[in-house]
């Protein structure tokens, strides 16, 4: 046995010992211990089912005789939903007491409805499993509706309304029909069940349609204390008492805001500027649109280089290319904007920032300028722009060989210092590559990932109105011998 | 104290007999039978077959080397003499199954499976003159009453008031019996003795306690018994157990069970490595070679404790805590 099998194996029979010793018995398969648990008074049968990687995993626990009903808090199975994954850091169930404690408080639970429940949208639990992910629009409106599913790559059916073409079902179309179960007080489990919350004529309907090939996708819109999903059910061999569910997601807008972050809202009206788009910068553009910066103005004169690939958004294809297109198009490309999007929310400038009209011209059209060049007189002129035209800026680089990552914002309020300069260290390597006047910085790609996301975070602190940045953030990504470990001057 | 629950659930289930064995003891018996009650002579009797024995009362451990068969044969003239039946049974079977398989015995009828690596034993029965018990022919050319059915019943009243637990005991004295002595005392002699050591009552702690202290009981038995005091027979009233160990074989037996469950009852109170090794010298080996008492998993082979790292509830393996983000 290896070493943390031997780990692993000792942990379970520690718990075993303490379930025996609660007089619990161990069953023929030497996994599942059976005992009774005392619930108000009752005694009632358990079953602790410890799987092999126990108790780096859960138990299952489930009551033989199916006593307790069948709520949102067991699973398809019967067995009782006893922590969540959330619960899970410090491993709550190696022990049996605890164990048989939480035990008591789901029937506790159980008995009072669970007053206290989240609203799990997660029907899909209660039902087996099928491969694919259905895709939808919004629901309400094909309710009732003749729908139809799409077969796409991946296993991807999306939904739509409209009929399936008939003769085109057994390729890439298949009948689908959207219905409306409710408010769920516990979760459906069968087409029978579904069929109680439909009413006959409904359920007559659909189960004909199910049978004679007609359905094959039934979508089912359900809500829990007002929040409303989908479970997505696909007919095997047209039965309608072999439905599986498969993942469903919802495509619209507002599914991927909710990703997005809480600034998201705020962002949307914004205009942000990014002078030089390179490593850090063209990071900065995509993040800033991915939280939901309204517009951008990209500022950078220099083409693509095929080194610049690896630490850049742009791609090989991109090179020779201006950095702000190829930036615009990778943005593109990832469905942050559509082409139409992009011609109206971003402003590529393909000329270096050298002028003071310029740079006035970026503030008068923009929230905050973020400066991203590393280049002395760029970050010199946004940096003196800003404080003349108290408009926001920011100005983010990385030091000492990408060992130090740091962000200054512009202008400083009353009594506010920025950091002094970090005293430069001795190059240990100089990297140089034909064609290039300045040597090439040993930055790694990471490295740029982490000034630019704290560009960003400074940059949304400012433009949600929070403004709870000291006026340096320096970050110290690698660490020296002879210096401070971790980060400096972080809120 | 050492319970070592896991590692008795584990040691119940290295004694049974191997699915392997099952099916191959049921298409045994099940083969003999359809013949025995093919023959027309045998059904104008009335024959009847029931299994009996170790196999049927489900005591039997891995390695299954003989399945009993009783033929019984409730029309069976009263004039039948025991030695002539199992003469006919010899010949019916031979007709079956050759010479070189079928040889007779004192008391019964035994077919070679070689194949399988067992026999079935058929044993003929009539009805009993002077009770409702059955008999058997003896070793003397007589008859002589058993009740093997009704051993069977209460076999299965004691598993029950043992909640289940009677039944893998049984076993694992067998189990014991068949590490530490040769043929005589045999298994079903044990299996009467812990029958006995049931109707006293045992520690049902657990599985260890309840071993060992069937061990005990079944020591201070056989004690007895090597001097003489004779074992009854709980199906059969007023009956005694009769065996064919000499006093020499009773008296070896007595001495190396009376050792055995002292080092059981040290054990019960040692730690669990040391424990285990003892409980594992008594259990001995399975019939494919196997230990049956496995060593836990803190536990080297020689009984030491192993240095391993333990796992515990409370700690804190996720050092950001929960509530986390990464997908």
């Amino acid at each position: 046995m290896s070493v943390l099998g031997d780990s692993i194996a000792a942990a379970q029979e520690a718990f075993i010992e303490g379930m025996c010793a609660r007089r619990f018995t161990l069953l023929e398969d030497c996994r599942t211990l059976a005992g009774d648990i005392d619930i108000n008074g009752q005694p009632i049968e358990h079953h602790i089912e410890l799987g092999d990687d126990f108790p780096i995993t859960m138990p299952r626990v489930s009551t033989p005789d199916g006593g307790g009903g069948m709520s949102w808090h067991r699973d398809a199975d019967g067995t009782l939903c006893l922590w969540s994954e959330d619960e899970a850091s410090d491993l709550p169930w190696d022990d049996a007491g605890a164990v048989i404690g939480r035990i008591q408080e789901w029937h506790a639970n159980e008995q009072a409805g669970w007053p206290d429940d989240p609203a799990d949208l997660d029907l899909e639990r209660y039902w087996p499993a099928t491969p694919g992910l259905i895709i939808h629009p919004d629901l309400a409106p094909l309710t009732g509706k003749t729908c139809r599913a799409k077969k796409e790559r991946h296993g991807v059916l999306r939904i739509m309304s409209g009929r399936a073409h008939r003769n085109l079902q057994r390729q890439s179309w298949f009948g689908a029909a959207v219905v409306d179960a409710g408010e769920l007080t516990q979760p459906i489990r069968s087409f029978d069940e579904l069929a109680d919350l439909l009413g006959t004529h409904k359920t007559e309907t659909l189960r004909a349609e199910v049978e004679t090939g007609s359905v094959r996708v039934v979508l089912v819109r359900y809500r829990r204390q007002g929040h409303e999903s989908a479970i997505g059910l696909i007919a095997q061999n047209r039965n309608p008492d072999r439905l599986g569910a498969a993942a469903t997601a919802h495509t619209g807008e507002s599914t991927g805001l909710l990703r997005a972050g809480l600034d998201r809202e705020v962002l949307t009206g914004t205009a942000v500027a990014i002078v030089g788009v390179g490593a850090v910068g063209s990071l900065l553009a995509e993040m800033l649109l991915r939280s939901g910066v309204g517009s951008l103005t990209l500022v950078d004169g220099r083409p693509v280089r095929p080194g610049n690939c690896i630490r850049h958004v742009a791609v090989p294809a991109d090179v020779g290319r201006y950095k702000v297109e190829a930036v615009r198009d990778r943005i593109v490309a990832a469905g942050l904007l559509t082409a139409r999007e992009a011609r109206q929310s971003l402003t590529l400038q393909t000329g270096m920032l050298t002028s003071a009209a310029g740079a006035e011209r970026l503030f008068e059209d923009n929230d905050l300028v973020i400066d991203a060049t590393g280049n002395g007189p760029a970050t010199a002129l946004v940096s003196t722009a800003s404080r003349i035209l108290d408009k926001n800026s920011i100005t983010v680089c990385l030091q000492r060989g990408g060992a130090v990552a740091r962000v200054d914002r512009f202008p400083l309020r009353d009594d506010e210092t920025h950091h002094k300069p970090l005293p430069p260290t001795e190059a240990k390597v100089e990297l140089r590559e034909g064609g290039c006047g300045d040597p090439v910085s040993p930055t790694p790609p990471w490295a740029c990932a982490a000034a630019a996301a704290r560009a960003v975070g400074m940059a949304t602190d400012l433009l949600a109105g929070r403004c709870l940045y000291p006026p340096t953030v320096i970050d110290v990504l690698i660490g020296r011998p002879d210096g401070p470990a971790a980060a400096a001057g972080t809120p | 104290m050492s319970d070592l629950f896991l590692q008795f659930a584990k040691a119940k289930s290295n004694v049974e007999a191997s699915e392997k064995d099952k099916s191959n003891a049921a298409a045994a018996h099940q083969d003999v039978r359809s013949h025995l009650e093919a023959d027309e002579s045998l059904a104008s009797c009335g024959i009847d077959t029931v299994l009996i024995g170790s196999y049927r009362r489900h005591v039997a451990i891995s390695g299954i080397k003989d399945v009993d068969v009783l033929s019984k044969l409730p029309q069976l003239s009263l004039a039948a003499e025991p030695k002539r039946l199992l003469g006919y049974f010899v010949k019916v079977l031979r007709g079956v199954y050759g010479v070189e398989r079928v040889q007779v015995q004192s008391r019964s009828v035994k077919v070679e499976f070689p194949d399988f690596g067992l026999a079935v034993d058929v044993v003929p029965a009539r009805s009993s003159q002077t009770s409702s018990s059955i008999e058997i022919p003896d070793r003397s050319g007589g008859w002589q009453q058993t009740n093997p059915e009704g051993f069977t019943e209460l076999t299965t009243a004691m598993n029950n008031s043992y909640g289940g637990e009677y039944v893998p005991l049984v076993k694992l004295i067998r189990q014991t019996r068949r590490t530490h002595l040769g043929l005589r005392p045999g298994g079903f002699y044990f299996e009467i003795l812990a029958f006995h050591a049931a109707e006293g009552g045992l520690d049902r702690q657990s599985v260890a306690a309840l071993f060992t202290s069937a061990l005990a009981r079944i020591a201070e038995r056989l004690q007895l018994a090597a001097a003489g005091v004779a074992v009854t027979d709980p199906s059969m009233p007023g009956k005694i157990i009769e065996i064919r160990a000499t006093d020499t074989q009773m008296r070896q037996a007595a001495d190396e069970i009376a050792d055995i469950a002292s080092q059981a009852a040290t054990a019960l109170s040692a730690d669990k490595c040391r424990a285990a090794t003892t409980y594992r010298e008594i259990l001995g080996r399975n019939a494919e070679g196997h230990w049956v008492m496995e060593m836990p998993p803190g536990c080297n082979e020689d009984g030491t404790p192993k240095a391993v790292s333990t796992i515990t509830a409370g700690d804190r393996t996720v050092p950001a805590g929960d509530r986390r983000f990464a997908l």
